[in-house]
């Protein structure tokens, strides 16, 4: 999985999350939560959907990293590749 | 120091029920150089008020203290001090607020002086000296709530509701503390009194006013004249005509007092009435006080007996003398009134409603009386495809893609009725203080749809309970679909939902009623909702029960009083009103759909699931008594019916018994056969489907009745066709749940 695969994956997911945002414009080394109306609540919802979904685990102490589409890239491409994908 | 028998009789030795004595908190009203201490009292009666109430002469003169003020434990029934140099003090009557203070100058010097000098230091004194008859006079009653504040009923006091109706939802507008003093130097005759003084009512009342009535009476000059117990009515802005009881008020009373006297002190207490009865009276004739009461000079008889005859019509059924007491001196008299609740009256201004045949009440009531039915055939998880009311309005008018993701159905509908009502009632909610709003919603369940959706997602992951969705919780709380309108209305004010299985719906526009009674709240939005259809689990619970219906066509499924009727239509669906005080609707001009006219809950003690028709027919007897009406005076009667086998011909003894006979203007319907059984939304939607029978004089039947059950025949019953009527002026809506909750709730045409 590329940095910009990784990207759409956790676009994908926040569409479903926030589906009244216009994703078109967001920028990728900007804060999420600055850009969209995201919460805490949102946000534990990103983490249920990378584990439903991609069976992707992310502890509390990382939930920071999920800060941007940049940082969320760098934190969770490793993570897929390695559960090979 | 025994009193006067007479007065025992009439005040003393009697028990005076209610949560706070009445309490003559007569304290110091000096009169040439008497005083009076009033012990209050309240609470436990029967000790010995007044043997407490009259100071001794022989202890004013020396200064000394009033005997008989009996303390009373404050926080137990009140408290009332000694009275010192026949001073009178804050006598505070019970944990009520109320506070009695007199505080008179007599014309005794020392007691002038000890009262100036005690007066002084609460600062409600003329600094002058000049002498300022006051009367103060208070009662309480713990039962009553002002409107202006809170009375705290006394420890040891008996919340025994008073007067008419119920009870808390009775207890309205009540003036405390209220202090009427009138001097009679500056008249003779009842034709001119004045009042001088007010009372501080701790509950919100007013404060003290002070003023020399030899001076500012010419201000204070009451209209009319007439008796005094009109003049102390139009002081605290009533009419004589806003007392009575069942239209027959009050009766007449006796005022005593004499005009050469030169002390004394008489009570006469004129005695409760009930029910349009006069109880004892006490009138005391002054040959008893002299007799008995040391202090009572002379022996002068009373001279002028005046009966005053308040007898009117009442327009307000609710409100009553609970009893009076007056106290005369030569320079004032002083009433007590003990005056009872008068109810509010709270009215219905808009309407929003989902139902699966319509999702506003145009739409909704069209289809009633065109004999469309809104059932269809829904998949259920686990029990393929079943029989359900659908509702299809726009949840995204009122909500955005996020928040109907986020919440519930339940939160949905509610929010989508409470947009629709809010809008419906004309109200300007932006200007409107939220914090005085409040959101109550009746509901049968809350949580099954999350958990039952929940439970199925994790059994794909192996019932891992990291998969658990972290919205459960707020999900899934009983409040959730009022804390989903709160949030979405921005509503400060208390928000919840009051769970009544079946019942529920009529819950919420009764528990609404009660608290802009209570004054909890300026404006109520209630009713009840239901998303039942997106659980599996009250499918299968009402088909383990064998009370789900089966039917080929949806739409002629749910069949109440049918012969070939086989069970419950489950549906979803809401329906919210704006509740608001009568006065508060009439001041913003509000269209007004109708008025509460009554209601009763109760439950049925008896079975877990089945229907008791005794405790059915007991509610709605006991609605009506609250509606003060009689069953003939009913014109619809809107059953709960849910076509079961058993129900409804339970439901059918029940209104057979009170129905049955002698009810020619009385149409009987039922709203399920279109809807369903909307659960917790049931009771509020289908007294929404009703109420343009106000205007449109028609009676929508209930469909689906191909061969009447011959157990179901009643009087009245409209079935398949609507009928033309000669008059709807009021509406009985039944609601029954499970354990036995019973509720029925009755509207009435709005007349002002």
């Amino acid at each position: 999985m590329t940095k910009d695969e990784c990207k759409q994956v956790v676009l994908d997911i926040i569409a479903d999350i926030a589906p009244d945002e216009d994703l078109s414009s967001v920028k990728p080394d900007v804060r999420l939560r600055d850009q969209l109306e995201l919460d805490s609540m949102d946000f534990l919802d990103i983490v249920m959907e990378l584990r439903k979904q991609h069976g992707i685990e992310v502890p509390e102490a990382d939930y920071i990293q999920l800060a941007s589409l940049d940082s969320c890239a760098e934190y969770l491409t490793p993570k897929f590749e390695a559960l090979g994908k | 120091m025994p009193l006067p028998s007479g007065f025992h009789d009439g005040l003393n030795g009697r028990e005076l029920r209610g949560p706070a004595e009445l309490c003559l908190g007569l304290g110091g009203i000096g009169v040439k150089g008497r005083g009076i201490t009033g012990a209050a009292r309240s609470g436990a009666a029967g000790h010995g008020l007044a043997g407490d109430f009259f100071n001794r002469r022989d202890d004013l003169q020396n200064g000394g203290r009033c005997a008989g003020a009996e303390v009373v434990e404050k926080g137990g029934a009140g408290s009332a001090e000694l009275g010192e140099h026949g001073d009178v003090r804050s006598t505070q009557v019970v944990d009520m607020h109320v506070v009695a203070e007199a505080s008179a100058i007599g014309r005794g010097i020392v007691i002038t002086v000890d009262l100036k000098r005690r007066a002084d230091a609460i600062g409600r004194i003329d600094r002058e000296g000049n002498q300022v008859g006051l009367g103060i006079v208070m009662f309480t009653n713990g039962a009553i709530f002002g409107s202006a504040g809170r009375v705290e009923i006394a420890e040891g006091g008996e919340a025994e509701p008073v007067g008419v109706g119920k009870g808390l939802e009775d207890i309205l507008h009540i003036e405390l503390g209220l202090a009427v003093g009138i001097d009679r130097r500056l008249g003779h005759g009842f034709d001119q009194r004045h009042l001088f003084r007010d009372a501080v009512s701790g509950a919100g009342g007013r404060e003290h006013e002070l003023f020399d009535p030899r001076t500012d009476h010419a201000a204070q000059e009451v209209k009319g004249g007439g008796n005094v117990v009109e003049i102390i009515l139009q002081r605290i802005g009533y009419a004589l005509s806003d007392i009575g009881v069942g239209g027959k008020v009050h009766d007449e009373f006796d005022l005593l007092f004499a005009e050469d006297f030169a002390d004394f002190l008489l009570v006469a207490e004129v005695g409760r009435v009930e029910g349009g009865v006069l109880g004892d009276r006490g009138p005391v004739s002054i040959d008893q006080v002299v007799e008995h009461d040391r202090f009572v000079a002379g022996g002068d008889q009373l001279t002028d007996t005046v009966t005053a005859d308040v007898t009117g019509t009442s327009n307000n059924k609710n409100v009553h003398f609970e009893s009076v007491v007056l106290l005369s001196t030569p320079d004032w008299l002083a009433i007590s009134l003990l005056i009872v609740m008068k109810q509010t009256r709270i009215v219905i201004t808009g309407v929003g409603l989902t139902a699966p045949n319509g999702n506003s009440l145009a739409e909704f009531r069209q289809n009633l009386l065109a004999g469309v039915a809104g059932i269809e055939r829904m998949e259920i998880r686990y029990m393929g495809s079943q029989l359900a009311g659908v509702c299809h309005y726009d949840a995204l008018k009122y909500q955005k893609k996020k928040e109907v993701r986020v919440g519930t159905r339940a939160g949905s509908i509610s929010i989508y009725c409470a947009r629709e009502a809010l809008a419906d009632s004309g109200v300007d909610f932006e200007a409107m203080a939220k914090d005085r709003v409040g959101i109550y919603i009746g509901c049968t369940e809350h949580g099954n749809v999350e958990t039952e959706n929940e439970i199925y997602n994790i059994s794909k992951f192996d019932y891992d309970v990291k998969f658990w969705s972290h919205y459960h919780n707020p999900r899934t709380v009983a409040n959730n679909p009022a804390g989903e309108a709160s949030l979405n209305l921005g509503v400060t004010g208390p928000a919840y939902t009051i769970g009544a299985a079946c019942a529920a719906g009529n819950m919420g526009l009764i528990h609404a009623a009660q608290m802009l009674r209570l004054g909890e709240v300026d404006f109520a939005i209630c009713g009840g909702i239901s998303e039942s259809i997106h659980t599996f689990g009250i499918f299968a619970g009402f088909k383990s029960q064998n009370a789900l219906a089966t039917h080929e066509d949806p739409l002629k499924a749910s069949r109440p009083f049918d012969t070939a009727r086989n069970g419950i239509v489950i549906s979803e669906g809401g329906a919210l009103y704006t509740l608001e005080r009568l006065e508060d609707a009439q001041a913003r001009g509000a269209r007004i759909y109708g008025e509460i006219g009554g209601y009763h809950v109760n439950s049925d003690a008896s079975d877990y699931v089945l229907p008791n028709p005794t405790r059915q027919a007991e509610c709605i007897r006991a609605a009506l008594k609250n509606a003060n009406l009689n069953p003939a005076d009913i014109h619809i009667v809107n059953t709960h019916a849910t076509a079961t086998p058993l129900g409804d011909i339970q439901e059918c003894e029940a209104i057979r018994a009170v129905f049955g006979e002698g009810c020619p203007d009385t149409s009987i319907n039922n709203t399920k056969s279109y809807i369903g059984h909307c659960m917790g939304a049931a009771g509020a939607l289908e007294l929404a489907g009703n109420l343009p029978s106000f205007d449109d004089l028609t009676v929508h039947p209930t469909i689906n009745v191909d061969n009447l059950d011959p157990k179901c025949d009643l009087p009245g019953l409209v079935l398949n066709q609507p009928r033309k009527v000669a008059k709807v002026d009021t509406i009985l809506n039944n609601s029954f749940g499970m354990l036995g909750i019973n509720s029925t709730l009755i509207v009435k045409r709005f007349v002002p």
